[in-house]
Order: C-alpha cells, then structure tokens, then sequence
C-alpha cells in the first residue's frame, strides 16, 4: 500500500484528505490538534452534562453506578489530556513558528507523528467505551482499587494503555517544541526577546518531558500489576499503593502547570495588545513562570495529606505549596499592572482574558487554602475540591484558550469572529460557569463527596446539586453559541488584514492567513516587541523579493504508519501480545523509512 | 550567540585519541575490579555504601564528560541533561526519604491508615486467625434494625462501598471478606463512630444503630461474599 | 539531508537540533530509570516470601555481563572517532564490534532471566521480583533499541553514499544514547548487584 500511495502523491496532485492527513507543515497540524481537540471537548462537556444530569436530584436514577463511574473518570481525562493538552498544542503548533521568526518547528514529521498518536491515544480512550468499558478509576486511578481484584474488566487496562500512547505523544511533541524554541530563533531573537508566550511554552515543554517518564514508569508497574501478576500496588503481597500515588502526583502536579501556564501565556499576549501598552514586568513574569516550573516538582504530596505522611513531609510540602503561590500572584499583578492606565479595548478577547484573571483568582485563592493540611483534610475529596480544580481548570484553563482563538482567529484563518455572539456566549459561559462551579463550594464544605454516583435527600445538597445542573446547562448553551459563531464566521469574507490589533509580536508581520512558508524574509528582531519598535523607528518590513526560493519540507506518510503501529501495539497490549508483536515490526519498518525519506 | 556558535564550531570533534579512549575504557574497569573487591572486602555497611556510590559516581562522569565528552560541547548540553539528572536524583532521595519515613508514622497511628485509601497492613496475614472463635449463626441472616442485613447494606451503604461492595474509589473502602483483615472490634468501632478524614459518618449518631446492628452488620461484611 | 546540514550552521546556538533532541531526551530518560530505581530502592526487604536478593544473585557472572556493556561504551566511542576523523572502516568495524557486544549483553541478561526463574523468580514471586524484573528488563529494552539504532547506522553505512555528510553526526548522537545506556547500567549494577542486601 506503502509504495502505492507514494507513487501517486508525486506523480498527480494529491486529493485534499490525503495531503492533510500527511502534511507536515505546523499551521496544518496545529489545525488538526485543534479541531481533534475541540471535538473531544465537546465529547467530555457531554458527559460532564450527563454527571450533572444524574446528580440533579437526590436519589436520581438516569444512569446506573458503574456507568457514572466511566463517565465521571472518561471526562476528566478527555478534557485533561484530550482537550485541554491538544488545544495547547495546537496554539503551540500555530505560532512557536510564527512567534519565534522561523519557517517551521524543528522537526516537521515528528510534529504530525505527535498528533497522530494524540488521535490513536484518543480514540482508543474514547472508544472503550464500546469495548468492555471506559476507565472507572477516576483520573488518578488510585490502587488498589485500578488493580485487579477490584477492577476486573478492561477498563483500568485501556487506561493504562491509552495514556502511555498520549503521554509518548506529548513528549514527542515538547521535546520538538524545546529545540525549536531553543535553536530556531529568528536573528535578534534573544531569549529575554521572546513573547511570554514562548517562555510559558518552553516552561510546559520541560515540565512535560520531565514528568512524563515518572507517570509512564507508573503505568507499565500497573499494567504488570494487571496483567503480569507483579504486585506493586497490592499491600498484601508486600506492596504499596502509596507508591501509586506518590509517582502519580509527581506527573500530576505538573500536569496542572502544564495545563494552565499556555492559558497564562495566552493572556500575556491578549493584554498587552488590548491595552494597547507593553506587558507590565515582562522579566518578572518569565522568571514567575519558571520559578512555577521549577516548584511544580516540589509539591505532589499536597495531593496526600490525608494518607499520614508523617510532620515533617506535611509541613515541607505545606510551604512549598504556599511558595508556589507567589509566582501566580505576580503574574496576576502583572496582567492587572498592564491594564492599568491602558487604553483598552474591551472586545471578546479581553472580555475572556479578563474573565481567565478573575476566575482563575478565585480558584487559585481555593487553592492555596488547601496548602494548609488541616484544611486540606476537611476538604479531601468532597466538591469544594471538584469547584477547585474546575475554577483553575475552566475558569483559568478553557477561558484562555478561548480568549487566544477569538484573539488569533483573524490570524488563523484571516476572519474576525462575530463579535456580539462572542460577547453574548461570553456572558453565558460566565455566568454558567458560575453558577455550576461556585455552589460545589458550599456542597463540599456540607460535606458531599465527590464522585459518588447518588445520595440521599434530606442532607442539604439537594438545591445547589440543582443549580449547578442548571449551571452546566447554561454553560453547554454558551459553548453552542461559540461553536455557531465559529461556524458563522468561517462564511464571511476575509477581511482581517495582516495586523487588526495593531499587536507587537512577529506573527502580525505576515499574512493572514500566513503562507506555508510563514515569512517571505525571516525578520530582524530589534526589541521584545519587533513591530512596535519597528513602526516607532519608522523601519520597514523588507520588501517580498522578486522570486522565492523557500524550500519547505515534503509531506510524509511515515508519521501515520509509525502512529497505526503504535496503536497496533496498544492494542495487542489489551487483547493478544502476537498483534503488539505486529505492531512493533510496522514501527521498525516505517523508522526506516522514515530515516531513509529524502527531505528535500 | 555568535560566539558561542563559533566556539561550537571550533570545537566540533573533542580532542581525544585513540590512545586516551583506550586508557579511559582500562580505568573504568579497574574502578570496577576495584568495586567488585569492595563488595567482598566484608566492609561495615555504611562505609561500603558510601565507597560504592563514590565508584559508581566516578565512572558515571567519567563516561558522561569523556565519552559522550559532555565536558568539550556546548554548555547548552550539559545545562539539559544536568537538569533531568538532578532532578531525578532530588526526586529519588525524597520517595526514599518519604518512604523510610512512612513507617515510623504509621506505626504511630497504630497501624490504621486515614484517609481514603487502603494503606498496606504488611502483616495481614494474621487476619484470618482472629475468625477462628467466631459465634455460630449465619452472618447472612442478621437483621439490621428489623430488616435483613443485606438490604440494609444495599440502602445505606452502597453510595460510597459500592452496589458489590467493591468500594468506590476516593470515598469508600472495599468492604469484601477477602481484605477485611482487622480484629470485629475495628469495624465495630468505625461503623458506630465514623472515621474521622473520610466521608464515614458515625451511623450511630445518624441512624440510630444499636450494638447488635453493628454487630450483624461487621459479620456481614467479614463472612458474606458479595 | 542536505537541508538539515544547512539548518545545522544556522541555529541559534549553534548547535544541531538533532543533538539537542537527543539530550534533552537523555535528560528525560533520566526521570524514566530514576523513577525504576526509586521503586527498586523502596521495596528493597519488602519482599514477604524468598527468593530473595542474596539467594540468586549471582555477581561473577553480571561482572562479566558489566565488563561487555563497559567495553561496548569503548567500540562506540571509538567508532565516533572513526567517523569524526574520515576513518570509515574503523567507524564501520567498531559499530560491529558495539552491535556484538551488545547483543552479548543482551544474551547475558536472557540467561540470568530464565536462571532466575528456574530458581522460582517470577515476576509474582515477591517484591523483589517484581521491580528486579522490570527495572532490568526495561533497561535491557533500551539495550536492545540500541543494537537496532546502531545496526541501522551500520546497514547505512554501508550503502553507496554512506551515512552521507551527517555522518559524524549521527554517529555521534546514537553514541550519545549508547553512553547513556551505560551509564545506567553502572547505577543499576552498583545499586541492585553490589550493595549489601
């Protein structure tokens, strides 16, 4: 097939399917994790709405326990890993190339290689929904309960296999995004020149590469613990479930960096060009978002102050936490020190840039409550938690990257965004966002548990469990009005230009969209903002030369086969180890190939 | 920048011969003899680990800097791997730390783990021998407050241990007779008092439980399979 | 190729983006066996049931498996001087002599596996067991990607062309995943074989 399909994408024009499937320019790629990725948010707001529907009234019945338990752990890992990671990685996608004044990322074919193990990873986390059932565990899969006297079907397995062929993609993916924004920086682009942007990207690329290992050594112990009869987890045999969860956190509290620095880094960028100054303390800010890097690796136990540390850890791990909360304080002064005095535009993007720093606040207050282990263990595993990690995780996380696509849709695609819908679905996912997160407060603190699948009337849940229901709906609607604007928007004329924000940074120098090349002449950098330098010393863009000799690399199909045998040997791991075998081999042969593909 | 390129480029190939290669492979291995020897020399533990870790750390620079001649190439090199490489060495003697720790503050709590997770008791073996003396009577067919245990079990409990009493991850305990290991007393207690740190309420205060529901109850759990 | 020498003289530091790939992956390796080794070091005298640590290791043995791994790092070293310096038949004749001892390191550990369990080792004996097994297997797994890695370089260094204009590069990066290889194999061995039970 291999050879077939090669000879024909040289020899006639490829079809269009078949050039985005093995395209490896950035732009196309950070379309496909973009729209994957917004898909799959999609999938998990769906089965957040049917937790919530389940848990509307006490003692309610629309779904059985066993599902609610799937639903509940496929939706935070959909979102986590599925929809929140990808939309980073397509906004990293997009612009590290752009942002930076380079023509590409460091390497092309592992970029697609990523996202095509994202979708394999994806879809056979989606689908075990159909093959004997989705992850039950939660998203942290506690042992003993993963392993398998408890958890005897497939569901822990697919689980275990679909993150390590999620997590190898994101590694993939930070390692090609590190060495691109280490060494393919346009001249003049120093790193204290690089938007924030870029620094909090490389943060997350670190963290990513550096945590990623931990959790994968924890998912092959509880695949053999699984399948294989070791007894990691099992404290009968000699084993510690506190293991489990000591190298979970350790990738786990990174994880949340990982999730919420591109958003911090988004609205560094939205802020400055709406207020129409430079961004307030750009060093501080970078150094803030490294410092949060650096922390992030010190304080996973904060997630198991219940399960008797001992003093001393509890009080390490209680400061440490505490600390880690200065550097997010800086940066918030630093947004809230940009607009002030500013001239600001309040249009979509600001308005959700606003609504990221005000949300995000609040659940960054929540959590540093949970600094205090007293606190903590009143709090452990009730929705006072669940409102937590939604405020810093919707409120903080999905707010950004909405802010970014209304901010660079005119970028992408050389449309604006309606405006008053956007306004509008603003509002309504404020206010639903709101009214479901913010009543999980008072619920956690009247004691409900989370993740328990009914409970009983009369223990004073029953009217905040049915406003944050209606919450949830409201927030749906809001995401419809979203998906109808984009759809909307996509009709009307490109009339954006290169640059309607008047914005500072390299990837308004270029085309909207921008050519595959990205940049007709890679620019000469002068200053941390390029083009408000340039247009205060009167410097031109130079002019498109008469004839353009980029050369820009082929597509490649070997990506694609690389990722099917992957998924292969996923699949073999959770049926029979003959196909993994398969699998295996279609790796070694398209590594090969993939080595041997002239790339000119 | 530029000069750090040129420096790059002037230094592309390290500076050492064959001759030294071969001279650095010999140390290692006599710094290996030199290990093995120690590890029969009959030394007192602590200072045999502390020579062994020297050894071992000298070879590992010895090959890190010479053969991947991380100490000829760009700094940038050794920035990155000195990163992951300490990191991981920091992470390391912290699990250790918090691990060798971890068994002083359990036997403090008396061996009881709090908080949603089923803490391993090492010693579980000795569990079964405590059911030996055992009441006869059939632990299925215990009344709860006029109702049969098991449909007490299925109104009440389920919630948080589960519809097979397999537990529910981060709120209830699996209640099966197979990890049931403590003394009747324990259970008795957390059932009638709650457990403080978790969502275990006392079903004394809150339902009224008598002792002898308690006890039908704990029997059930102990000697029914589910 | 040819495009990506010409990226190599034009990144911002100078050096080649292959070569930083390949270090911050090392750099990330470094969690992957830390995390192994951790798990190792704390169910270290957790084991409920023999045998243990003490019962089956059997340290000449994995001395001379050590000592093959060692001179390996050797013959690849050399072979990137090969390549560095224009010596191909040096380059080619030292990754042979890699791949061989490699694989000869690998045989080592098939023999001490299936001895072990023949001494009633499993993977579900015990603890040790357990992160015995898949903390040397895992790496005898990177052992093995590695004697791929290196074939393919000798296969295509073979061909008409060679490895092309990159030749000491790509000798040089795969030697630098060589290395490493090593370098955790001289942890594991202190800490598993060496250090007293």
């Amino acid at each position: 097939m291999a050879t077939a399909v090669g000879t024909v994408g040289q020899a006639t024009q490829p079809s269009k399917i078949w050039s985005w499937m093995t395209t490896v320019d950035h732009k196309k790629i950070a379309s496909l994790y973009g729209i994957t990725g917004f898909t799959f948010f999609l999938i998990g707001g769906i089965e957040a709405l049917l937790v919530r529907t389940q848990l509307a009234v006490p003692q309610g019945n629309v779904i059985d326990a066993d599902l609610y338990n799937q639903l509940f752990s496929t939706h935070a890992l959909t979102m986590i890993f599925l929809a929140i990671m990808p939309l980073g990685a397509s906004f990293f996608n997009y612009f590290i190339p752009l942002h930076i004044g380079a023509r590409d990322v460091a390497f092309p074919r592992l970029n697609m290689l990523g996202y095509w193990m994202y979708l394999s990873g994806g879809l056979l986390l989606t689908l075990s929904f159909f093959f004997g059932g989705a992850p039950d565990g939660g998203w942290f899969g506690y042992a003993p309960l993963s392993t398998e006297t408890y958890s005897p079907g497939r569901n822990m397995d697919f689980y275990t296999v679909s993150l390590l062929i999620l997590g190898t993609s994101s590694l993939i993916a930070s390692l090609n995004f590190i060495v691109t924004i280490i060494n393919m920086r346009a001249p003049g682009m120093t790193m204290m020149r690089l938007p924030v942007y870029m620094w909090m990207t490389l943060v997350v690329s670190f963290l990513l590469v550096l945590s990623l290992p931990v959790v994968t050594v924890g998912m092959i112990q509880l695949y053999f613990d699984r399948n294989f009869g070791t007894n990691f987890f099992l404290p009968a045999e000699g084993g510690d479930p506190l293991l489990w969860q000591h190298i979970f956190w350790i990738f786990g509290h990174p994880e949340v960096y990982v999730l919420i620095l591109p958003s911090m880094g988004i609205v560094s960028e939205v802020i400055p060009v709406m207020s129409r100054k430079p961004l307030f303390g750009y060093a501080a800010i970078v150094f803030a978002g490294a410092a949060i890097g650096v922390l992030g690796f010190g304080v996973w136990s904060h997630h198991m102050f219940t399960t008797g540390l001992g003093t001393v850890p509890q009080v390490v791990f209680s400061a440490s936490t505490m600390a880690i909360g200065i550097p997010t304080g800086i940066k918030i002064f630093n947004w809230l020190g940009t607009m002030y005095g500013g001239n600001i535009r309040f249009n979509t993007a600001m308005y959700f840039a606003v609504g990221f720093i005000a949300l995000f606040t609040i659940g960054g207050i929540s959590g540093v409550m949970h600094a205090s282990p007293a606190v903590d263990t009143q709090h452990q595993d009730t929705y006072f938690v669940v409102a937590h990690i939604h405020y810093v995780l919707f409120g903080g996380a999905i707010m950004g990257i909405f802010s970014g696509i209304y901010f660079w849709f005119p970028k992408m695609t050389g449309r604006f965004l309606g405006e008053s819908l956007g306004k509008l679905s603003f509002w309504v996912i404020f206010v639903g966002m709101n009214a479901t997160f913010f009543p999980m407060h008072f619920l956690g603190i009247s004691g409900m548990p989370r993740r328990i699948y009914t409970y009983e009337e009369g223990m004073g849940w029953d009217t905040w469990n049915m406003v944050a229901t209606i919450g949830s709906y409201i927030l749906a609607f809001g995401v419809l009005l979203f998906v109808i604007n984009f759809f909307k928007s996509m009709r009307q004329p490109q009339t954006a230009g290169d640059n309607p924000w008047n914005a500072p940074t390299l990837e308004w120098a270029t085309s909207s969209p921008p050519p595959e090349h990205n940049f007709d002449v890679v620019p000469e950098v002068h200053d941390r903002d390029p083009l408000w330098y340039n247009r205060d010393h009167g410097i031109e863009l130079p002019a498109r030369p008469e004839h353009l000799h980029i050369h820009m690399p082929p597509p490649s199909y070997y990506p694609m086969i690389l990722a099917g045998g992957v998924l292969l040997i996923g699949l073999g791991l959770l049926a029979h180890l003959g196909v993994a075998v398969a699998g295996a081999l279609v790796v070694i042969y398209s590594v090969w190939g993939w080595a041997l593909e002239p790339t000119d | 920048m530029e000069h750090e390129a040129a420096a790059a480029q002037h230094n592309e190939h390290p500076p050492t011969t064959i001759r030294q290669y071969v001279m650095i492979g010999l140390i290692l291995t006599v710094l290996t003899v030199i290990e093995l020897w120690l590890s029969y020399s009959g030394l007192p533990h602590g200072p045999l680990i502390a020579a062994l870790l020297f050894f071992s750390a000298v070879k590992f620079v010895i090959v890190v800097a010479l053969f991947m001649h991380l100490r000829f190439d760009h700094p940038l090199f050794r920035r990155m791997f000195a990163f992951g490489f300490v990191l991981a060495a920091i992470l390391l003697v912290a699990l250790l730390g918090l691990f060798w720790g971890d068994h002083a503050s359990t036997d403090l709590v008396g061996g009881i783990p709090e908080g949603a997770v089923v803490a391993g008791h090492g010693d579980s073996e000795e569990g079964e021998a405590e059911g030996e003396g055992e009441p006869a009577g059939d632990p299925a067919a215990g009344m709860v407050q006029g109702i049969p245990v098991a449909e007490f079990f299925q109104a009440n409990c389920v919630a948080c241990h589960g519809p097979n009493r397999e537990g529910v991850t981060g709120l209830g305990l699996p209640l099966l007779p197979s990890v049931l290991d403590q003394p009747d007393e324990f259970y008795h207690d957390t059932i009638a008092n709650g457990r403080t740190g978790t969502a275990m309420p006392s079903w004394t205060a809150t339902k009224g439980l008598t002792d002898a529901d308690i006890d039908a109850l704990v029997q059930f759990i102990k000697h029914v399979e589910p | 190729m040819a495009a990506a020498h010409e990226v190599q003289h034009h990144t911002s530091t100078g050096v080649d983006n292959r070569k930083l790939l390949m270090w911050v992956f090392l750099a990330s390796e470094c969690l992957f066996f830390g995390t192994l080794i951790s798990t190792y070091l704390i169910f270290k005298g957790e084991s409920l049931v023999p045998p243990r640590p003490e019962d089956v290791l059997d340290i000449p043995l994995t001395s001379a498996s050590t000592f093959v791994l060692l001179m390996s790092s050797l013959t690849m070293v050399l072979a990137v001087y090969g390549a560095q310096h224009g010596r191909i038949g040096m380059m080619k004749g030292m990754l042979l002599c890699t791949v061989l001892l490699g694989l000869g390191f690998l045989g080592f550990q098939v023999y001490e596996f299936m001895h072990f369990v023949h001494e009633g080792l499993s993977l579900s004996t015990n603890q040790f067991g357990a992160s015995f097994y898949v903390l040397t297997g895992f790496h005898g797994f990177h052992v093995g990607i590695g004697v791929l890695y290196l074939t393919s370089l000798l296969i295509g260094s073979m061909r008409r062309h060679g490895l092309g204009r990159d030749r000491d590069l790509w000798v040089d990066t795969a030697g630098l995943y060589w290395h490493f290889v090593d370098i955790v194999w001289i942890v594991i061995f202190t800490i598993i074989y060496l250090m007293p039970h």
